[in-house]
């Protein structure tokens, strides 16, 4: 079990395969399990596939501190300095997807290509832990919270009819590796105050942007869709995909269709 | 039961004897019930004691809205134009005296003397849903989380210990009334974002600030033995009293000290 001491925390990876590395950053208090199902047995194939846990997630420290997003960069920055990694293509979903923004352009020589999958740069008038939110974690708990949130934004209601299997085999894996709540909360204030908007015009390599078509209504400027295009738009020369029938978790519910994508991005 | 059409809502009020309108503010989330334990039989002997529930509230209205102190001082001057108030005393705990200080400042004929009883000017840093009490709402429930708070913040352990059934005769009343916890979350938020530091020295009106000697519980990044002295300092016409060995709630199991207190200030 590898580990990275910093000044203030251990930060726990893994490495994977040979080749191109590859670097996953996960969504919100996600820590880098996520990532065994599908995504390490495609690409480390090929690629040396590096995944890590955040602070606050996992098996890395959990500092009781404010996190933000740059803190979370430079403690990716670590792991991939100790790996002697340059040139790495670097997959972030949701909040990981402002991660990798943020690493893109402290750290331009580690990233070579870059994937933002269902993210944005900003959470425009949201400061703070949202009221709805909070409400539901203390109305229906925790951990039925992140269930229930995950099958409304996560999955469409077809992918749960014909595949409960495969939804059960993702609530395994996150609801098993779940954070203290703490350490949620704080994950969630690290997104809700990230900012690139003003920066994303500065990212210099080649990106793709990805999301799924039903990632909620594209007029809505709050929504996956919306956050999404604009990153298309400010980030120069960016691709961009969107998933047909897909909401959130496609790397879960749809991961052919978005490795091939991804393939062919890296291939151009 | 009497409610008043207000603004864009009804609010719940009582009356109670007669004489010089005094008004009574509860703290964060707490409706006017609390007031009948000790302070409506006390002081309508001699005033016309006033009591209401902040919309969100009791039995008045609870739109799904953002709050604010602002809002529940428009709620309030609506109210005391209705039943022809005016010149009254106010008090005010914790939020409530928050509530007071705008109600002073911006209706300064509505205030004849103000009491600011355990409260404060603003939370200079956390403006939003504060982590650690979203945190213990979410991993106690809400009515426990109320109800540990209350002891552990109103009142020293040896006086828990002494005076159980004191404490269950007002967690009884408060539990009782207890809003949805939407409401609470809107409440603290409008609280948060409460600040009046910088206006002080424009309050006029005789004040009386008073706090217990215990009151320390650091929920926030500042506590009521702090925040009462920066109104003693920022007020010009101010006194502030520690009442010994008291914490937040003398109001509701101990008033005699504060009764008296209160009697002296308003007879000078």
């Amino acid at each position: 079990m590898p580990i990275i001491q910093l000044s203030d925390a251990e930060i726990f990876y893994e490495a994977h395969g040979g080749g191109r590395p590859f670097v996953f950053f996960s969504e919100t208090a996600c820590d880098g399990e996520i990532w065994k199902r599908y995504q390490i047995p495609e690409f480390s194939k090929d690629h040396l596939v590096i995944i890590h846990d955040y602070r606050g997630t996992g098996k890395s420290s959990k500092p009781s501190i404010d996190y933000t997003t740059r803190m979370f960069c430079d403690d990716a920055a670590a792991v991939l300095e100790e790996l002697k990694v340059r040139d790495a293509v670097v997959l972030g979903h949701s909040m990981g997807g402002r991660v990798a923004q943020l690493l893109a352009l402290e750290y331009p020589e580690r990233v070579g290509q870059l994937i933002l999958a269902s993210t944005g740069a900003a959470f425009p008038g949201a400061t703070g832990l949202p009221l709805t939110m909070i409400k539901e974690m203390i109305e229906w708990g925790y951990p039925e919270y992140v269930r229930e949130h995950t099958v409304q934004v996560g999955f469409t209601d077809e992918f749960i009819g014909t595949h409960p299997d495969r939804v059960e085999e993702f609530f395994r894996t996150t609801l098993a590796n779940l954070c203290p709540v703490e350490f949620y909360l704080r994950h969630v204030l690290a997104r809700q105050s990230h900012d690139t908007r003003d920066r994303l015009k500065d990212i210099r390599v080649p990106t793709l942007v990805i999301v799924g078509e039903q990632e909620g209504d594209p007029n809505m400027a709050t929504s996956h869709r919306a956050s999404s295009e604009m990153l298309a738009k400010a980030v120069p020369g960016a691709q961009f995909v969107v998933l047909p029938g897909q909401k959130h978790n496609y790397f879960a519910s749809a991961p052919e269709a978005v490795h091939r994508i991804i393939r062919d991005f890296l291939s151009e | 039961m009497p409610k008043a059409k207000v603004n864009d809502v009804e609010i719940h009020y009582e009356e109670h004897g007669r004489g010089r309108p005094m008004l009574f503010l509860s703290e964060t989330a707490c409706d006017g019930e609390v007031w009948k334990i000790y302070q409506v039989p006390e002081f309508s002997r001699d005033h016309r004691v006033i009591i209401h529930d902040y919309r969100g509230t009791g039995q008045s209205s609870k739109p799904s809205n953002d709050y604010t102190t602002r809002i529940f001082v428009d709620d309030v001057v609506a109210l005391m134009d209705c039943l022809d108030a005016e010149d009254a005393i106010v008090v005010g705990h914790s939020m409530g005296g928050r509530v007071a200080q705008l109600l002073a400042l911006d209706h300064p004929k509505k205030v004849h003397k103000l009491v600011l009883a355990s409260t404060g000017a603003h939370y200079p840093q956390t403006k939003g849903l504060p982590l650690k009490i979203c945190q213990e709402m979410i991993e106690w429930g809400y009515e426990k989380y109320e109800r540990d708070h209350t002891i552990l913040v109103g009142w020293t352990e040896d006086y828990v210990k002494k005076n159980p059934e004191k404490i269950e005769n007002y967690l009884t009343v408060r539990m009782k009334n207890l809003c949805p916890v939407e409401f609470y979350l809107r409440h603290l938020l409008a609280r948060q974002s409460h600040d009046t530091s910088q206006r002080l020295k424009d309050i006029k009106q005789p004040t009386l600030i008073l706090v217990g000697e215990g009151d320390q519980n650091m929920t926030s990044e500042i506590n009521h033995r702090m925040s009462s002295e920066i109104l003693a300092r920022g007020i010009p016409n101010s006194k502030l009293v520690v009442l010994p060995n008291e914490r937040h709630s003398y109001f509701f199991s101990n008033p005699d000290e504060a009764h008296r207190l209160i009697r002296e200030f308003i007879r000078d």
